[in-house]
C-alpha cells in the first residue's frame, strides 16, 4: 500500500506529539544501540548577506577572538535564519569567523562540489562527501553511499554498486529510493499494538511492585522488570518513528508533473514557485526517509537556486545576489552596494530568495529532529547538517569569514550555539566594505572538526588532499586587511604556524567538545 | 563445572591444588533421623521460599500452549526460538549446581522475547474464533463479552482471580481503541505472567500461608512445568487445597500424566548429569569400533524407559532404582553392551554387571577414550553423596615433575596413570576421596561397556596394548561406619545404598530440582521426611512427597 504524502508528514512531524511522552524516552540509550552518524551538506551557490544572516554579536567572550551565545528552542535567529529554524535553534551552531578555503565558490567546494561547467576539466580533489562515502562512517555498505541532488535542475546521482548512477529529476530519485512503493510493511501496526500493550502493562507492574506483600528481593526484581519494559517501549517508539520516516513519503503531484519551463515565463511564475516549493519539500522528505532507513548516511544538496526569472537579474541565485549587493551603486560601480540597496525593493526581492532557501533548509532540519533514532535521540542529534557556502558575503567573491550553520551535534561531539571567531580589531577599523569581518579560524580546521565529530580516524582523511590533512589553506594575493594604521599581516590574525600540517589538523577550539587534535 | 570440564580440571593437568587456601571439598553429614534427634521445627516449614522466580523456557512454552489452546499451538512453537536457552540446557555452562544456574530474575532477553512473541500471539488470538470462544467471547466482540474474555484470560495468564479494578482499566482502553490484541498482550507482559509471584495469602507469624491459587501454581509447575489444569483450578476456586492430602491427590494425578512422567524422567537425567549435548564427543571414542552416537541415543531411551519402569510399573524403591538389572535395548549395539540378544525395546535382564540408573549405559558413557576415573569419582561425590566439592585451585603449589615413563599408557593402565598424576600430598587431600570411587567403576569403559581389559590404542587408532582391569577400591570414605572397601562396581552400589547419604541426597536433589534453588536450613523438615521415605517407600511416593508436603502452603514473610 502506498502511503500518502500526508501520511508521511503526519508520521514524521506529528507523531512525537500524537504519542504520549513517556519517561522512558528520556532515559539513557543503551550503548549497544548507538545510532549511526550521518552527514548532510546543503550548499547555497553564493555567500550570505551577513547583516541579515547573523544575529548581533555574542557578548560572552570565552577566549581570544572567541565569543559565544546559546540559543533556546523557539528562538528566531535572524531575518534569514527565520521561523523554520526556531524549533531546532538550540541544536544549531552558527559559526562566524571561519575563512580561508581552498575551494572555488562556484564549482569546487571542499564539502560537496557542484557540477562542473561544460568544458572545464574534471575535478581532481576528493570532496568531503566522497571521502565520507568511502570511510568507516559505513560499517556495512548501504544501498547508496551518497545521495547528491541539485534542486535547480533536479539532477543528481546516487553512488551505489560501486559507481555513480545519475538521475535527472526528483521524480527519478523518488523512484530509485522507493521502487516498490506498493509493499506494505506491517511492522508499524505491530509496534503500535505492542506500545499500547506496554502502556497498559507498565502501571500494572508498578502496582504489583508496590504491593504490601512483596518482599525486598522481589521488589527489586520487579523494579528491574519495570525498567526493562520501559526501555523496550522506548526502543519500540524509536523503531516506529524510524519506520514511519522510512516509509514511502509519496510524491507531490506538482513535482510528478515536472518542472516545465515556468521560470522563463513571467506570467506563469506562480506555477514555477509552486513547483519549486514542492520540489524542495519532496527532496527534504526523501532525504529524511533515506537517512532514517539507512539507505544512505551522506547527502549533498546543492540549493543553489531560487529560480529567478528574466527581469529579476538573471537565472541563478548567484546573479541576483551578486548584482544586487555589488555594482548597483552608480557612484562606485565596482564596489559593494550593500548600503545603497538597503531597504529597497531589490533587496527585499533578494532577501525573499535567501529566506526561501534557508526556510527549506530549516524545515529539513526540523524534519530530521522529529524522527527518533535507534538510541532514543533524534535523527538530527546524531547527525551533522551543514548549510552554507565556501564564500563569505552576498556581494564580493571572498572567503574571509564564511557563513556556516551546522545543525545537530553528531551525538554531542560539538557544542551548539553562536560562535564568533572574528578578529576583534577588524570590524572597528574596516575600510573594505566587501567584508565586515575576518575570521581567526581556518576552514581546514572546520572540516577536520567535522571529521572528528563524525568519528573518522585520522588516517582516513589526512592522506587525501596532498597528505596535509583534509583541506588546504589558500592565501590569496588579495589578502590584505586594511586599517587606519595599515594592514594586518596574515600571521597577526591567524598565527604564524597556520599553514603547517599540524595546524591544519586542529579542531576548532571550544566548538569541538572532545578536544582531540587527531 | 560440567563433567567434561571437571575432567579437564582434575585429570588432564597435573594436580597441584591449593588445598590450604580453600579446602576443595568436605563431606557433608546430613541429619539422619534414626541416628539423631530430629532438627525439624514445624514453625519454620516453608520459610525457605523467600522470593519468586521467573518461568523457565520450558515453562514459558507449556504455559503459552495451555493459555492459547490447540488452535494456536503452532504459533507458540514458532515463538519459542525467541526465548533464550536456559543455562542448564547449554553444554558449556556448569551443571554441578543446577539450581544456582537458573537466574531467578527476568532478563532483558526474556523481555524482548516476550514482547515479540506476545505481539504475534495476541494478534492471532484476537482474530481466532476458537480462542475467543475458549474464553467465553465468541464473535462479535462487544463490551460485556470482552469483559468476560479478559476476566477469564487474565485469570489463567496470571494464575489467580482477576482483579476487577485492573479489568475495568483494561476495558476503558478497549472503549478507546477497540484493540483486543493489545489488551491480551498487556496481560502477557505483566510480571504475573512471567514470574511465579507469591504475594497473596495471610501472614502467620514469620510466615505467610499461601492462597489456594498460589498453592495450585506450586503444584502444577513442580509436577508438570505448566499452569494449573481445570481440575486443579477448580480445586483452588473451591478452597480444596487446604491439606496435604488434598494436594497429594492432584500431585499424584499430575505426575502420572505424560507431562508429569516426562518431568520425572528429566529429574533423573538431571540427577545423573545426563546431558545428551555435552556427550556428543562419544562419537569420537573408540573410533570405528561402534556407532557410538547411535549407541548413546539408544542408551538415553533405555534410561528413560528404566525410570518409567521403576517408578510407575514396578513401583520400586530407591534400592530398586539402583540395583534392578532390567534393561530396554532398542539397538544391536546396546543389546551387545548389556549382553542380551533382543533389541526391540522390550525388558530384558542384563547379563553384564550393569544395574540401576548408576551402572547404566547412559550414565556411564563419558565421551573420552580413557575411562573417566576422576570424572566419575567427582560425580559420585557430588551427585550421589551430595558432598560439597569446591573447584580445583592450582595456584600456589608446585606439582612434582611427571616422569613420562609413568604416563606411557602402553605400559601402565589408566588407573595407575591417574594414581601417579595425583600422587602429590596436596593432590591427595582431594583425590584420596575421589579416585577410589572412580576406581570401583573401572570395569566399565568410557562407552559404558563392561570390560576385563584396559585397552590402549596407538596413533593409528589400532589396539596396541591391554592391561588387566583392577576394580578393587579402598578407603571409600562414604561416611562413618559405612563399608570402606569394595571389589566391584556392584559392591560399590551396595555400599552406597547401605549409607544414609545416598538416600538423603536423593531427597535433597529432588528438593533442589523442584524449588530450583539450593536447600537451606529451613528445609530440614522436608529433608528428614524425604530421607525416611527413601529408605522404605517407593520412588513414586518420594517424588509425590517432594511436592505434596506441608512446606507447599508456606513462604517466608
Amino acid at each position: 500500500m502506498q502511503r500518502g504524502r500526508r501520511h508521511f508528514i503526519r508520521g514524521v512531524a506529528g507523531s512525537m506529539l500524537a504519542i504520549p511522552f513517556l519517561p522512558s524516552l528520556s532515559r539513557t540509550a543503551r550503548a549497544d544501540e548507538a545510532s549511526p552518524k550521518r552527514f548532510v551538506s546543503i550548499r547555497s551557490l553564493y555567500g550570505q548577506p551577513e547583516q541579515l544572516f547573523y544575529p548581533g554579536r555574542p557578548s560572552n567572550e570565552v577566549g581570544d577572538h572567541v565569543r559565544h551565545q546559546t540559543f533556546a528552542a523557539g528562538d528566531v535567529i535572524s531575518p534569514i535564519l527565520g521561523e523554520t529554524f526556531a524549533p531546532v535553534a538550540h541544536k544549531l551552531s552558527i559559526l562566524r569567523g571561519v575563512g580561508l578555503c581552498s575551494g572555488d565558490h562556484n564549482n569546487h567546494t571542499m564539502l560537496a562540489p557542484g557540477p562542473r561547467p561544460e568544458g572545464q576539466p574534471p575535478r581532481t580533489r576528493t570532496s568531503m562527501d566522497e571521502l565520507l562515502a568511502q570511510s568507516s562512517l559505513y560499517d556495512s555498505p548501504p544501498p547508496h553511499r551518497i545521495l547528491r541532488a541539485q534542486v535547480r535542475t533536479g539532477h543528481g546521482y546516487s553512488w551505489r554498486d560501486g559507481q555513480r548512477q545519475p538521475y535527472d529529476s526528483v521524480v527519478a530519485l523518488y523512484r530509485r529510493l522507493f521502487p516498490s512503493s506498493d509493499v506494505e510493511d506491517d511492522a508499524t501496526p505491530r509496534d503500535l499494538q505492542a506500545q499500547r500493550a506496554l502502556n497498559l502493562a507498565l502501571p500494572g507492574v508498578e502496582r504489583v511492585r508496590d504491593g504490601r506483600q512483596i518482599g525486598r528481593a522481589d521488589r527489586e526484581r520487579l523494579s528491574n522488570y519495570l525498567q526493562m519494559l520501559s526501555d523496550a517501549e522506548r526502543r519500540l517508539e524509536a523503531r516506529r518513528q524510524r519506520l514511519l520516516a522510512c516509509s514511502d513519503p509519496g510524491l507531490s503531484g506538482t513535482v510528478a508533473a515536472g518542472p516545465g519551463n515556468h521560470e522563463r515565463h513571467a506570467d506563469r511564475y506562480h506555477l514555477y514557485l509552486e513547483w519549486k516549493n514542492a520540489a524542495y519539500d519532496t527532496l527534504a522528505e526523501l532525504t529524511v526517509a533515506a537517512l532514517a532507513c539507512d539507505m544512505t548516511r551522506v547527502v549533498s544538496i546543492s540549493a543553489s537556486d531560487f529560480g529567478s526569472r528574466h527581469g529579476e537579474n538573471g537565472s541563478t541565485f548567484h546573479q541576483p545576489s551578486h548584482w544586487t549587493y555589488q555594482h548597483r551603486d552608480p557612484s562606485d560601480p565596482g564596489g559593494d552596494s550593500i548600503a545603497f540597496v538597503r531597504g529597497s525593493d531589490e533587496e527585499a526581492r533578494v532577501l525573499r530568495m535567501y529566506r526561501f532557501v534557508a526556510g527549506k533548509v530549516g524545515r529539513l532540519m526540523s524534519l530530521m529532529d522529529s524522527v527518533v533514532d535507534a538510541d532514543g535521540s533524534t535523527l538530527l542529534d546524531g547527525s551533522l547538517v551543514y548549510f552554507g557556502n565556501e564564500l563569505s558575503g552576498a556581494a564580493g567573491h571572498h572567503d574571509y569569514s564564511m557563513p556556516i550553520v551546522v545543525a545537530g551535534t553528531a551525538g554531542g561531539r560539538i557544542q551548539p550555539g553562536y560562535w564568533d571567531f572574528t578578529f576583534s580589531g577588524y570590524a572597528r577599523r574596516a575600510r573594505n566594505r566587501f567584508f565586515s569581518a575576518v575570521g581567526t579560524q581556518v576552514y581546514a580546521n572546520f572540516l577536520v572538526t567535522l571529521m572528528h565529530a563524525l568519528g573518522l580516524p585520522r588516517e582516513e582523511w589526512e592522506s587525501v588532499q596532498g597528505g596535509a590533512g583534509f583541506g588546504q589553506i589558500r592565501v590569496s594575493n588579495r589578502f590584505r586587511f586594511g586599517g587606519p594604521s595599515g594592514d594586518w599581516s596574515f600571521e597577526e590574525i591567524y598565527g604564524d604556524d597556520v599553514t603547517g600540517d599540524a595546524a591544519r589538523r586542529r579542531t576548532i577550539p571550544h566548538w569541538f567538545t572532545d578536544g582531540s587534535t587527531g | 563445572m560440567s563433567r567434561l570440564t571437571t575432567l579437564l580440571a582434575w585429570s588432564l593437568v597435573a594436580c597441584h591444588g591449593n588445598v590450604e587456601a580453600a579446602p576443595p571439598f568436605e563431606i557433608v553429614t546430613p541429619p539422619v533421623p534414626d541416628a539423631a534427634p530430629s532438627l525439624c521445627d514445624p514453625a519454620d516449614r516453608g520459610r525457605s521460599h523467600r522470593d519468586s522466580r521467573r518461568l523457565t523456557r520450558r515453562e514459558f512454552e507449556r504455559t503459552l500452549t495451555a493459555l492459547f489452546g490447540p488452535s494456536l499451538e503452532d504459533e507458540v512453537s514458532r515463538a519459542m526460538p525467541l526465548f533464550p536457552e536456559e543455562a542448564f540446557d547449554v553444554p558449556e555452562v556448569p551443571k554441578d549446581f543446577l539450581p544456582e544456574s537458573l537466574p531467578r530474575a527476568v532478563s532483558e532477553a526474556h523481555v524482548d522475547a516476550m514482547i515479540q512473541a506476545s505481539t504475534d500471539l495476541a494478534r492471532r488470538a484476537a482474530a481466532d474464533p476458537e480462542f475467543l470462544a475458549q474464553y467465553g467471547c465468541p464473535m462479535p466482540l462487544e463490551r460485556a463479552c470482552v469483559a468476560t474474555l479478559l476476566r477469564n484470560f487474565t485469570a489463567r495468564a496470571h494464575r489467580r482471580p482477576t482483579d476487577e479494578a485492573e479489568l475495568e482499566r483494561r476495558l476503558r482502553a478497549w472503549d478507546e481503541t477497540g484493540d483486543l490484541a493489545s489488551l491480551l498482550q498487556a496481560t502477557l507482559l505483566s510480571p504475573r505472567f512471567a514470574m511465579l509471584l507469591e504475594d497473596g495469602g495471610e501472614a502467620d507469624g514469620e510466615r505467610v500461608r499461601l492462597s489456594d491459587f498460589e498453592v495450585a501454581v506450586r503444584i502444577s509447575y513442580a509436577a508438570v512445568e505448566g499452569p494449573p489444569d481445570d481440575l486443579l483450578w477448580s480445586a483452588a476456586e473451591l478452597g480444596e487445597l487446604q491439606t496435604v492430602e488434598q494436594v497429594r491427590a492432584h500431585v499424584e494425578r499430575l505426575l502420572e500424566s505424560e507431562a508429569g512422567r516426562a518431568r520425572v524422567r528429566r529429574f533423573f537425567r538431571s540427577w545423573m548429569e545426563i546431558d545428551p549435548t555435552s556427550r556428543a564427543a562419544v562419537s569420537d571414542a573408540f573410533r570405528g569400533e561402534t556407532d557410538s552416537a547411535r549407541l548413546y541415543e539408544d542408551a538415553l531411551a533405555d534410561f528413560d524407559r528404566f525410570v518409567d519402569y521403576v517408578v510407575w510399573e514396578l513401583e520400586g524403591t530407591v534400592d530398586d532404582l539402583f540395583t534392578d538389572r532390567t534393561v530396554f535395548p532398542s539397538s544391536a549395539e546396546l543389546a551387545e553392551l548389556y549382553g542380551v540378544v533382543g533389541s526391540d525395546g522390550e525388558p530384558q535382564f542384563a547379563s553384564t554387571p550393569h544395574q540401576g540408573i548408576l551402572l547404566r549405559a547412559a550414565t556411564l558413557i563419558g565421551g573420552l577414550n580413557d575411562s573417566p576415573i576422576i570424572l566419575r569419582g567427582v560425580f559420585l561425590r557430588r551427585r550421589i553423596l551430595c558432598d560439597t566439592l569446591g573447584a580445583a585451585d592450582f595456584d600456589g603449589n608446585t606439582p612434582s615433575e611427571d616422569d613420562p615413563a609413568f604416563l606411557d599408557r602402553s605400559v601402565h593402565p589408566n588407573r595407575d596413570v591417574v594414581a601417579y598424576r595425583t600422587r602429590d600430598e596436596a593432590c591427595m587431600r582431594c583425590h584420596a576421596f575421589i579416585n577410589p570411587l572412580g576406581f570401583a567403576l573401572e570395569a566399565f569403559d568410557s562407552l559404558g561397556r563392561f570390560r576385563t581389559e584396559d585397552r590402549v590404542f596407538d596413533a593409528e587408532d589400532l589396539p596396541s596394548a591391554a592391561h588387566p582391569i583392577e576394580t578393587r577400591a579402598e578407603a571409600l570414605a562414604i561416611e562413618d561406619g559405612a563399608r570402606d572397601e569394595v571389589d566391584s562396581a556392584g559392591e560399590l552400589v551396595e555400599a552406597l545404598l547401605e549409607s544414609d547419604k545416598l538416600r538423603e541426597c536423593a531427597g535433597r536433589t529432588l528438593l533442589r530440582f523442584h524449588a530450583m534453588r539450593e536447600d537451606g536450613p529451613d528445609d530440614v523438615c522436608l529433608l528428614e521426611e524425604q530421607s525416611a521415605l527413601a529408605r522404605s517407600a517407593t520412588v513414586r511416593e518420594l517424588l509425590v512427597h517432594g511436592i505434596a508436603n506441608e512446606d507447599i502452603f508456606w513462604r517466608n514473610l
